[in-house]
């Protein structure tokens, strides 16, 4: 295992004790921010070191994210009403009603507790943006590594095809693939947009591993006679790490959105199952016939639920890249 | 600049094959016979075997590849198999209202963006821009469909847009003003969401633009300040605001074609919808082409023209 002597066994270097050539604090990569009116002040905040802080607001999306997880996996051991229940088989249940204490959310046109959809369609959302992204990174992030890691007529094949994908204008595509692919269910829509995010990832973890393959830390562990399966998973895999994490949040927001895009426009999951985006597109009828019954809460609760995972997912992406964006300059 | 031409064209018509080609597979490895979704009830072993041949359906795929590259580079679609219309007679009906709601968002989005992440850049960290930054990061997780029908009720109450949705779209031609209101509400519920991204990116490059060492310069030059602005600094952020409008192109579409549904406007979105329900296997073919060559099209003006302002993208 160890064909490369540990550090502690190369010798000293007769220049290990003289002073470094340079001062260890160079206080020129901490410059002043210019822009066009630049007031005094800022000087000093930036030549201060900042510490990082993932702040509050960070904390509360985490806790929300985490919610709609737990509700995701735990629905239907929660104490509520069932999605599917209509006014067909229990007549008691009110039409069209706009929030009560028992409905907290309202019912739709045919009765069915909209909380209880909400609830329920945040699995669909949560699988859909997790499962494709996973998939996506399985096969799109462990070719982008590898292909940056190669090099090569691999890489450059590879990177042709991937690009004619990205160039696809995905949607389109989805809708016509959803007609000839019929019945429409869930494990068909992440394999879709799976293979529609695969081009996305492959290009985004290529291009850092690239970045980081020509580091020169890389090439000194070559150097030591690191194996290639070491130089990936110790050397570059932690580097690429904060992107990919970040990227990856990004992915399923993305991909949650595009499910909620086909689902409004009713190609996605089909009807029965609760999901946002089916709920929004029944409760779109409520602006062509405006005298129908149905409420604005049919839209308004779903796109506040969309809204909330969203910001959250974003929320967490954004700050986790800000936390772990570590400059050059402090290497 | 005519290497990176020649480049970009060449990977233009590369695109376009595979975008051919995929189109070609989406009926051609389907599982059933084309003419079983073109007669359905009135389907027998004799008349479908008849249909098919006189639809060419018969001959090898590679002939029927051949000749459906050749229609579709001459932009010949043919005629519909079920309705009997040509397609390109349906597709001149419901591009023109498509283009229209794309061109239009992304025009009042740009004009609205760009003087914003102006006055957001010129005073980073400043009030306007930590509100305006927020505000926009949080309308980035509102997806488009969920503004297009929140907004319709106040909008169209507020502009005094009739609340029907169908039948509303006037053509340009006809009345220019008449169809412009038709088409305000979409317009303006489309334009939000790409006016987030714009001023976002806009608004990021022009800080770190206004940072460089040559608007130092330039200020130590003496130049005024609108100046340094509109020659110097507009045009390196204007590359990242170009790519980000190729970028954006995808979710428009998706928009787009939401609005058309919500609204019933007769565009692509729509008759796409319509073709997948039937299923009109021809139409959804040359729905396909046409809206992927547009936004190819698209992408390629895009490239050219960030070669253009940025001449470092089309040396190498």
């Amino acid at each position: 295992m160890t064909d490369y002597p540990p550090p502690n066994h190369i010798q000293p270097s007769p220049f290990a004790q003289s002073p470094p050539a340079f001062p260890r604090e160079d206080h020129s990569i901490h410059e002043p921010a210019m822009a066009l009116e630049t007031p005094g002040e800022i000087d000093n905040e930036f030549i201060k070191e900042k510490r990082k802080k993932l702040g509050w607001f960070f904390w509360c999306c985490v806790v929300w994210f985490g919610l709609n997880v737990f509700v995701a996996i735990f629905v239907n051991f929660l104490p509520i009403q069932d999605p599917t229940l209509e006014v067909a088989t229990d007549p008691n249940l009110p039409v069209n009603s706009g929030p009560t204490a028992a409905h907290w959310l309202g019912t739709d046109e045919s009765g069915r507790d909209i909380f209880s959809r909400i609830l329920h369609g945040s699995r669909v959302s949560l699988e859909i943006g997790f499962g494709g992204m996973l998939i996506g990174f399985a096969i799109g992030g462990t070719l982008g590594v590898y292909a940056a890691y190669r090099r090569g007529r691999f890489d450059s094949l590879l990177s042709i095809f991937m690009f004619t994908i990205l160039a696809f204008p995905a949607i389109v595509f989805l809708i016509a693939f959803s007609a000839v692919w019929k019945p429409m269910d869930l494990n068909k829509i992440i394999i879709l947009l799976s293979v529609a995010s695969i081009p996305a990832v492959y290009r985004v973890i290529r291009g850092s591993t690239l970045a980081a393959a020509s580091r020169e830390f890389i090439t000194a562990a070559k150097v030591q006679g690191a194996s290639d399966f070491r130089i990936i998973f110790k050397e570059i895999l932690p580097n690429i790490l904060p992107t990919a994490i970040s990227f990856f949040m990004i992915g399923v927001a993305t991909l949650i959105i595009l499910e909620g895009g086909l689902a409004v426009l009713g190609v996605s999951v089909p009807p029965p199952e609760p999901s946002w985006g089916n709920m929004i597109n029944e409760g779109t009828t409520f602006i062509n016939s405006p005298n129908s019954g149905v409420g604005p809460w049919l839209v308004l609760f779903p796109g506040i639920a969309f809204f909330l995972l969203l910001l959250s997912i974003n929320t967490i992406g954004d700050k986790l890249r800000d936390f772990f964006d570590v400059t050059e300059g402090k290497l | 600049m005519g290497r990176y031409l020649v480049k970009r064209l060449v990977f233009l018509v590369w695109i376009l094959l595979s975008v051919m080609f995929l189109a070609f597979l989406i009926i051609h490895l389907l599982p059933g016979d084309p003419a079983q979704a073109i007669l359905q009830q009135g389907w027998t072993p004799q008349l479908g075997a008849a249909l098919n041949k006189s639809l060419g359906l018969d001959k090898p795929l590679w002939q029927q590849y051949l000749s459906y590259v050749w229609n579709m580079a001459h932009l010949n679609f043919g005629t519909d198999w079920i309705s009997g219309q040509p397609i390109s007679q349906t597709l001149s009906q419901c591009l023109p209202p498509t283009i229209e709601m794309v061109l239009l968002s992304q025009l009042l989005a740009l004009v609205l963006a760009i003087p914003l992440a102006t006055l957001a850049a010129l005073r980073p960290s400043g009030i306007f821009d930590r509100l305006a930054n927020m505000g926009s990061f949080g309308l980035l997780s509102v997806p488009t469909y969920v503004v297009i029908t929140l907004l319709y009720i106040p909008i169209s109450e507020w502009l005094g847009v009739p609340n029907s949705g169908p039948a509303s779209y006037v053509p340009f031609t006809q009345d220019w003003l008449a169809n412009i209101e038709s088409l305000s509400i979409p317009i303006i519920a489309l334009s939000i969401g790409s006016f987030v991204v714009y001023f976002r990116v806009f608004r990021a490059d022009l800080i770190t633009s206004l940072q460089d060492e040559f608007i130092t310069m330039a200020r130590s030059k003496g130049i005024s300040k609108s100046r340094i602005l509109f020659r110097h600094a507009y045009r390196p952020s204007s590359v990242a605001l170009l790519s980000a409008i190729g970028v954006n192109m995808a979710g428009l579409i998706t928009g787009t074609f939401i609005a058309e549904s919500v609204f019933q406007i007769n565009g692509v979105g729509g008759q796409l919808l319509q073709a997948t329900q039937q299923p009109d296997y021809q139409l959804i073919q040359a729905i396909v082409f046409v809206t992927a060559t547009l936004i190819i099209l698209i992408n390629f003006a895009i490239d050219l023209l960030t070669g253009y302002i940025d001449p470092r993208i089309s040396r190498d």
